[in-house]
């Protein structure tokens, strides 16, 4: 836990630090003696305070508890690394393709990362499922869903 | 603020009579148990996920499928805990220490049995005491100014701090975290644009139901991909969908107490389901006459720990409706669920939409109903749903999890925003940062840092207007009193739930 407790000490001090930053660029309030500023100036001195806490105790050898390291030679890793580049990849072409192009993709995707092989049971599962929240979100509470490239065919 | 018995029967019959409404309820019930039954996916994470399905439906039929989720949810979590020794959800942990020896000695309907009427009982208890206590909580707080407001989230703030996750500093980083989250977009009283990039979807600030489903959905699924176990096959035999009245006799006392215990702990901001139960237990424990028999399988344990979890959600309730102060994680994805519908819970609520109120309140009451039937005639049904493979699961909960965060605006914005909460919640909780602060603070921050600034217009600055009243020092102090407390309590009680959770692991 020493590195993971390091990292994230660090991390919450570069994050106070910015907030700082950004904080002395915004406007001062004379009347009130609090402008926008004051809440978010108070926040990032209290994470940087804590974080250096963290970072003094973990160096002093008393970080809590057990940490695994994010290995990318880890099989699990591996799997939600994907399974994250297939859900951005979801986001930025569900405009484009459309909902049920891509939703099919990303279930039947998954599916296959998470080790099923059955052709059939892949077609079912990620059919029924673009389906049924299509008829949920587009029927049954009336939102649009893009269609993307299947909008003529609609 | 007198109670309105004539009000409250008429919302009776809003809920009953409105097919719409009791469907609703009946839906979101079985959800909630089918979601708290499969282990990894919790109460909150249920309610978050389903939150998107009750955009531009009416308040009380949403709202009542939410209610549902969340008091299914809870008992849900116990089916996977007596049956393959997972609790469902994190309020079921303790329920594992007394149901699955009784399932192991082929008690496993009597167990699930008893998880239900006392999950039913322990509920119903939570219920009525939100509905006959929050109206007059709520006209206490119709006094309030803004000094108090901002004493009530500072006061919220330090509990839910001091008490969620195994280090003091990393759950004070996360509220932290939290809060500075909460100031992004336009400033409350000057307008003035925060750590938006020039981001116009970021004006407002991260929207909250995407920012949910980021941390509690998203975030989980990423972790059970990459600890995929094999799913269990279930081969208790379930005969059983009342307990005896022998059992109910044995029991009751310990419903009862484990009840109060239940309503009072979720009361308090930021303590849920498995604080009451672990502390009921503890109490069913300490005052049995055969303390040593706990642990091989006593049906009272069973029955503490799920009356308590299950009143909790009645106790979490009325902060969150008479205050605006959500108590545990779940009612601050539903105060949520409020705004969406345009309603701010608070005792504002009370007086200008009395009848959406007393709604609530029929309505969490005949969820616990719609618990007890659907629960006793589907238990067989949710046995079966933990043997859903996971790798058909997985796909589906990121569908809606991607989906639900871009219909309400229907703006892809919002789907990157669930996908980059979601990796930061996978890494916090992987390294042992609780979440439910970040949840908490996004709420309490806003409401602190609005009225902070509003008390300091109306003073002219003067810092002394903070300290002017009663009820705002109280809170203030208690607030710190609580901090105090936690870290010199932390280590005892560390310890403990490492017994109980070292219990838990070896057979």
């Amino acid at each position: 836990m020493k590195t993971a407790d390091l990292i994230g000490g660090s991390s919450g001090i570069a994050l106070g630090a910015y907030v700082l930053y950004e904080g002395s660029k915004m406007p001062a309030d004379l009347i009130m003696k609090i402008g926008p500023s004051y809440f978010p100036d108070v926040l990032a001195i209290g994470l940087i305070f804590f974080s250096l806490i963290l970072i003094i105790y973990a160096l002093l050898g008393r970080a809590k508890g057990q940490a695994e390291a994010i290995r990318f030679k880890d099989k699990g890793i591996q799997r939600a690394l994907i399974s994250l580049l297939a859900i951005v990849a979801y986001a930025v072409l569900l405009d484009q393709l459309g909902y049920p192009i891509v939703t099919v993709l990303l279930v039947a995707g998954i599916m296959i990362l998470l080790g099923k092989r059955s052709p059939l049971q892949i077609a079912g599962v990620s059919l029924a499922t673009t389906f049924v929240v299509w008829l949920l979100f587009a029927k049954l509470l009336m939102l649009s869903m893009p269609m993307g490239i299947l909008e003529d065919l609609v | 603020m007198d109670f309105d018995f004539a009000l409250l029967y008429h919302s009776f019959g809003n809920v009953m009579l409105d097919w719409h409404v009791l469907l609703a309820i009946f839906i979101g019930v079985t959800g909630g148990i089918t979601i708290g039954a499969l282990p990894g996916l919790t109460a909150t994470m249920g309610v978050a996920l389903l939150v998107p399905f009750t955009f531009g439906r009416p308040p009380v039929e949403s709202l009542g499928m939410l209610l549902g989720i969340y008091c299914g949810g809870m008992y849900g979590g116990s089916i996977s805990a007596i049956l393959i020794r997972t609790p469902g959800t994190p309020a079921a942990a303790a329920t594992v220490l007394e149901g699955y020896p009784m399932g192991q000695r082929g008690e496993a309907g009597r167990a699930l049995a008893m998880a239900l009427f006392a999950s039913f009982s322990g509920g119903m208890f939570g219920a009525l005491v939100m509905t006959f206590l929050s109206p007059y909580v709520a006209g206490v707080a119709l006094e309030f100014s803004y000094v108090e407001y901002f004493a009530l989230a500072l006061f919220g703030l330090s509990v839910i701090i001091s008490i969620s996750g195994t280090s003091i500093i990393k759950g004070v980083m996360a509220g932290l975290f939290g809060l500075v989250l909460s100031t992004i977009g336009m400033d409350p009283i000057s307008g003035y644009p925060r750590f938006t990039f020039g981001v116009i979807d970021l004006m407002e600030g991260p929207s909250f139901i995407p920012t949910l489903i980021g941390l509690f959905a998203v975030a989980e699924l990423f972790s059970n991909i990459e600890k995929m176990g094999v799913t269990e096959k279930i081969k208790a035999r379930i005969g059983q969908y009342f307990p005896s009245l022998a059992d109910i006799k044995t029991s009751a006392p310990n419903i009862l107490k484990s009840s109060a215990i239940g309503t009072i702990v979720g009361a308090i901001p930021g303590a849920g389901g498995d604080i009451a139960a672990f502390v009921s237990y503890a109490e069913a424990k300490r005052s049995s006459r055969h303390p040593e028999k706990f642990g091989t399988g006593l049906i009272e344990g069973v029955a503490a720990t799920e009356s308590a979890n299950n009143a909790c959600s009645g106790g979490a309730m009325i902060p969150l409706l008479s205050l605006g102060v959500p108590g545990d994680a779940v009612t601050a994805v539903l105060l949520g669920a409020f705004i969406v519908q345009g309603l701010q819970p608070g005792p504002l609520l009370y007086k200008e939409h009395m009848d959406i109120v007393y709604n609530v309140f029929a309505a969490m009451i005949v969820a616990n109903v719609a618990m007890l039937v659907v629960g006793a005639f589907g238990v067989r049904f949710f046995a079966r749903v933990i043997g859903i493979q996971k790798e058909i699961l997985i796909p589906i909960i990121f569908v809606l999890s991607l989906c639900g965060s871009y219909a309400m605006r229907q703006n892809v914005f919002d789907v990157y925003l669930t996908i980059g909460f979601g990796v930061i919640g996978y890494l916090m909780q992987r390294y042992d940062y609780p979440l439910s602060p970040i949840l908490l603070a996004l709420i309490l921050g806003p409401m602190a840092e609005a009225n902070l600034r509003r008390s300091m217009v109306v003073s002219g600055g003067d810092w002394h207007i903070l300290v002017s009243r009663p009820i705002a020092v109280s809170l203030m102090v208690l607030g710190v009193a609580f901090m105090v407390a936690s870290v010199f309590n932390h280590k005892r009680i560390e310890k403990r739930l490492a017994e109980a959770r070292l219990a838990d692991t070896t057979p």
